[in-house]
C-alpha cells in the first residue's frame, strides 16, 4: 500500500477562497471539490498553491476509494455489556487492509462523514485520521458543517479542533513509508472476497478485527504467503484449486491449523481427541498441525471469528490492552522485520489514564508517539517473547515505533 | 461421581452439623454452637515458590496436614478471577490486586498433588464467556502451564455455563435456603471429593467484604443466573453478569429451582449475602486459602467508584471452616467480624458471616476460633482504618476503564 498524498473533502460552504489559508502550510495536498462555478476560484488557487484537485467519491488514478464508516464506539440501542464489557467498535481497518491486498499498489481513501447529532471534538477527528493512517489508508478529511462554518467565521473552538485535526494528518504524512509495512498477523484468511463469499468473508475480516485478533489478508487469486502464520482460515463456498489445497495442507503438517468450511471437502489426517471438538467444529489432526471443519456451511461470521480466536489461542496475542477501554490496534513490520510499529486506538470520547499494551516481537527499543509528540513518560518491561508497555494519560492515538 | 467427602470426615474437631433443624434454634444458641476450627495465619512477603511453598505446606500441616483431605480424591478449586482480564489498578497486574494469584494456585495445586490428590480441577467462570479459563487467564498474561504442570491430572474447567457436563448439578440447599432452595451448578461441583476455595483478601462494594465464602458467588452459571440467561432453559452461552441475583428483576431459568419469597427485598445489599450462603451451604468448603500477600484497598476491582490502592498485607490465611477463615480474615483485615449491618465493613449491607453463623456453618466469635502461626494482633493490616481515611474524603473520578 502507498500512502502519497493527504486529501480533504473541500466543505460545500467555503466558497470563498480565503478558506484556503487554512490548509497553508498543512499535510494536506489534494482537494476533493464539488463540481460547480461557485468554487472556480477556489479551484483555481487551490492550483496554483500546488495542491492536486479532485472530486469527492471519484478515485483519481492510483487511489481505492473505499465508503466507510464513522469510526468510534457504537452508540445506538441499549449496551448489552456490562461495566468491564468490551464495546461495539466501528473501525474502517479492515476495510483498508482488503482494499490494499487486492489492490497493493495504490493508495487508500476512506470516505466517512460524521453521523448526525456528531458533537465535533479534537478527540473524534483525531480518531477519524487515525483509524485510517494507522492501518495505511487515508481518511478523506471531511468536516462536519458546524466545525466548517466555525472555521469559516475562524472561532476559536473550531481552530483549535482544526489545529489537532491537522497535526493528526501531518504525523501519518510525515511516516508514509508505515503504509509500506506488513501486518504482523497471526491468522490468514483466504478468499476471493467476492461473489457468494463477499458478505460472509467481509464480515469475518470485521469481527475478527472486533475480537482483536491480527490477520494476513490472503486472495485466493495469489499464491499465499504463509510464512509465520499459525492458523488460516479458509470460509469460501467454493473448494480450493488443487494447488492452493496442497500449499495449504502443506502448512498444517508443519504444525498450522487450517479453519476451513465443509466445503473443503474431505479432510486428510485422523480424528483428534474429543476434548478438541467444538460445537461447531470437527477436528482433525494431520502430521504437526490440525485442521478444523466446520459442521455446516458458514453462516456465523460472528461465531467464526470468535472461535477461531480461541483455536489459535490468546497465547499468540499480537497486541494485548489494559485499561484501553474501546481499542483497537494494528501492527506491522518493515520488509527486514527489523522496525515495526503498533498503532494503538483508544475509541472512547478521551484517551485512557493509565493503559497498558504488551506487543509480541523480540524488539530491543521502543518510542511512543502521539500527534502531538513523543510520549517521554512510559514504562518499558522487556518479557522473553514480547514488550509490554505502560502508558500515562494518553490521547486517542499512540504509534509504539519499535526496533 | 457424588461429593461424598463430608467437613464431618474429616475435620476431628468440627462440633455440630448443618440440619434443617439448626435454623429452627434460637440464633445466640445456634452462634454457640456453630462450628469452630482452626485457622491458620502466616505471614509470606513474596510469591516467589521458594517463600510461599514452605510456607503453605506449614499451614496445612497446622490444619492437620493436606493427605488427610486430598489424598486418593478429586479436588476441585475455585479460584478468583473476577472481572475481564483487561482492567488493571494502573499498570499492575491483576493478581497483584483483585486476582487470586497464580503462584497461590499453582502452590496449591503442587502441595496437593504431593499429598496424594489423584486429580486437580481449576474451576472459575469467568466474566461473559464459554472460552476455556485457560485462554481467559492468558488475557491476564498468565501461563497456564505454571498451573498446569505443578501437579499431575491437573485441569481447568470454564463453569458459567454447562462446560463439560450434559446436564446442570442440582444442588440442595441443606436449611432450605434463605434465598434459593438449590441451585443449578456447573457438574464439576458435584462431581469432587473436595471442593476448595482460594479467594483474595479484599473489600466489597455490595457484600463489605469478599474472602472464602464471597469467593463462591461465582459458582453461579450465567446461563442460568445471568443478564443473558435463558427464560425457560439456560442459554448456550454466558452473557453479563449475575444481575438478576443482584437486582432480582427476574428469576433464573425456569428449569432451575426459582427463589423462594419473590416479595424478599429486591437490594442487592440484602440479596448476595443470603445467595452466597445458600451456595457455600449447598456446596460445602472442605479447604479456604485467602491470598492477602499482596490485594487493593477500596473494592474488589478496577471498576469500583472508590480511590482503589494497592496493598501488600503480606498474609496468607487457611482453613478448613470459611465462616471461621473469613472470621480470621476480617479481624486481620481491622475490622470487627462480630459486625453487623450498620458497621464498617457492612455499612450498607448485611454480614455474610453472620448469616453463615446463623445457618449454622461456623462461628465468627474469635473467642472460639483458634489461631495457628502469627497471632492476628502481630499480622494486622488495617483496611479498616484506610478505609475510614478513604470515606472521609470526596468519591474519586473514575478513569476511562472502558
Amino acid at each position: 500500500m502507498t500512502a502519497p498524498w493527504t486529501p480533504m473533502r473541500w466543505p460545500a460552504a467555503w466558497t470563498d477562497s480565503s478558506a484556503l489559508d487554512l490548509i497553508k502550510g498543512s499535510a494536506i495536498d489534494y482537494l476533493l471539490i464539488e463540481k460547480g462555478d461557485q468554487f472556480e476560484s477556489v479551484r483555481t488557487q487551490a492550483q496554483q498553491a500546488g495542491l492536486r484537485i479532485g472530486v469527492p467519491d471519484e478515485a483519481p488514478s492510483g487511489v481505492t476509494l473505499v465508503k466507510g464508516q464513522w469510526p468510534g464506539v457504537r452508540m445506538a440501542g441499549r449496551a448489552s455489556a456490562g461495566p468491564t464489557g468490551d464495546p461495539w467498535v466501528d473501525s474502517n481497518g479492515w476495510q483498508i487492509q482488503l482494499a490494499g491486498a487486492l489492490h497493493p499498489q495504490t493508495a487508500v481513501w476512506v470516505t466517512a462523514t460524521p453521523p448526525q447529532n456528531f458533537r465535533a471534538s479534537a478527540g473524534a477527528y483525531l480518531i477519524g485520521v487515525a483509524d485510517s493512517g494507522a492501518y495505511g489508508g487515508r481518511w478523506v478529511i471531511s468536516l462536519d458543517n458546524q466545525l466548517a462554518a466555525g472555521l469559516a467565521a475562524r472561532r476559536p473552538d473550531a481552530l483549535e479542533i482544526w489545529k489537532r485535526t491537522v497535526a493528526a494528518a501531518s504525523f501519518f504524512a510525515q511516516r508514509k513509508a508505515w503504509a509500506g509495512y506488513s501486518a504482523a498477523a497471526v491468522v490468514g484468511v483466504i478468499s476471493d472476497f467476492a461473489g457468494d463469499n463477499e458478505a460472509f468473508s467481509r464480515e469475518l475480516l470485521n469481527l475478527l478485527a472486533r475480537a482483536g485478533q491480527h490477520y494476513r489478508i490472503l486472495p485466493k487469486d495469489k499464491a499465499p504467503d504463509l510464512e509465520g502464520l499459525r492458523a488460516v482460515i479458509y470460509a469460501d463456498a467454493q473448494q480450493p484449486e488443487a494447488n492452493l489445497r496442497k500449499q495449504i495442507l502443506g502448512f498444517v503438517e508443519a504444525g498450522g491449523a487450517l479453519i476451513a468450511s465443509p466445503s473443503w471437502g474431505a479432510a486428510p489426517g485422523a480424528a483428534a481427541k474429543p476434548d478438541d471438538e467444538g460445537p461447531l467444529f470437527v477436528a482433525r489432526s494431520l502430521g504437526k498441525g490440525r485442521i478444523a471443519l466446520a459442521k455446516t456451511p458458514a453462516r456465523d461470521p460472528y461465531q467464526w471469528a470468535n472461535d477461531s480466536v480461541v483455536m489459535v489461542s490468546h497465547r499468540y496475542d499480537m497486541v494485548r490492552f489494559w485499561n484501553g477501554g474501546a481499542t483497537g490496534s494494528f501492527y506491522a513490520t518493515s520488509a527486514d522485520r527489523k522496525h515495526g510499529v503498533a498503532h494503538l486506538l483508544f475509541y472512547a470520547n478521551r484517551g485512557p489514564d493509565a493503559a497498558s499494551v504488551r506487543i509480541a516481537g523480540h524488539w530491543k527499543a521502543v518510542k511512543a508517539w502521539t500527534p502531538d509528540g513523543p510520549v517521554e513518560t512510559i514504562e518499558t518491561e522487556y518479557h522473553q517473547d514480547a514488550i509490554e508497555v505502560h502508558l500515562p494519560q494518553v490521547p486517542q492515538y499512540v504509534a509504539l515505533e519499535l526496533e | 461421581m457424588y461429593c461424598n467427602y463430608t467437613r464431618r470426615k474429616w475435620l476431628s474437631n468440627a462440633a455440630a452439623a448443618v440440619s434443617g433443624a439448626y435454623l429452627a434454634g434460637s440464633r445466640l444458641g445456634r452462634a454457640a454452637v456453630a462450628p469452630a476450627t482452626p485457622v491458620a495465619v502466616a505471614r509470606c512477603k513474596t510469591y516467589e515458590a521458594a517463600e510461599l511453598v514452605p510456607t503453605m505446606q506449614k499451614m496445612f500441616d497446622q490444619l492437620g496436614g493436606l493427605g488427610r483431605l486430598v489424598k486418593g480424591k478429586t479436588v476441585a478449586i475455585k479460584i478468583n478471577l473476577t472481572g475481564a482480564p483487561t482492567y488493571r489498578i494502573g499498570h499492575l497486574p491483576l493478581e497483584d490486586t483483585h486476582y487470586t494469584h497464580p503462584h497461590v494456585i499453582a502452590a496449591a495445586v503442587h502441595l496437593m498433588g504431593a499429598a496424594g490428590a489423584t486429580r486437580i480441577r481449576i474451576l472459575e467462570s469467568p466474566w461473559a464467556t464459554a472460552d476455556p479459563v485457560e485462554e481467559y487467564i492468558l488475557r491476564a498474561n498468565w501461563e497456564p502451564r505454571d498451573i498446569l504442570s505443578a501437579a499431575r491430572n491437573v485441569e481447568f474447567e470454564n463453569t458459567n455455563y454447562l462446560g463439560k457436563g450434559k446436564k446442570y448439578s442440582r444442588m440442595t440447599v441443606p436449611y432450605g435456603g434463605y434465598m434459593f432452595p438449590a441451585f443449578d451448578l456447573n457438574h464439576s461441583y458435584e462431581d469432587c471429593d473436595v471442593f476448595v476455595s482460594i479467594a483474595k483478601m479484599k473489600e466489597h462494594a455490595t457484600a463489605g467484604v469478599t474472602l472464602s465464602m464471597k469467593n463462591c458467588f461465582g459458582l453461579t452459571p450465567c446461563t442460568v443466573y445471568g443478564t443473558g440467561a435463558g427464560v425457560d432453559e439456560p442459554s448456550l452461552i454466558p452473557k453479563g453478569g449475575r444481575g438478576l441475583i443482584h437486582a432480582g428483576n427476574r428469576g433464573p431459568s425456569k428449569s432451575a429451582p426459582q427463589e423462594k419469597d419473590p416479595s424478599s427485598p429486591r437490594e442487592d445489599t440484602y440479596r448476595v449475602p443470603r445467595t452466597v450462603v445458600d451456595l457455600i451451604s449447598a456446596r460445602p468448603i472442605h479447604l479456604a486459602i485467602i491470598d492477602g500477600i499482596k490485594t487493593m484497598t477500596g473494592g474488589e476491582g478496577p471498576w469500583i467508584r472508590e480511590d482503589l490502592q494497592p496493598a501488600a498485607p503480606g498474609l496468607l490465611v487457611a482453613g478448613t471452616n470459611p465462616v471461621n477463615i473469613d472470621a480470621v480474615s476480617m479481624a486481620l483485615m481491622g475490622f470487627d467480624p462480630m459486625a453487623d449491618r450498620g458497621t464498617p465493613p457492612f455499612e450498607r449491607c448485611d454480614s455474610t458471616l453472620r448469616l453463615a453463623e446463623d445457618a449454622g456453618v461456623g462461628t465468627r466469635d474469635l473467642s472460639r476460633i483458634e489461631v495457628a502461626g502469627v497471632a492476628i494482633s502481630e499480622a494486622k493490616f488495617d483496611f479498616a482504618g484506610i478505609r475510614k481515611r478513604r470515606r472521609a474524603l470526596p468519591v474519586p473520578a473514575i478513569g476511562i476503564r472502558g
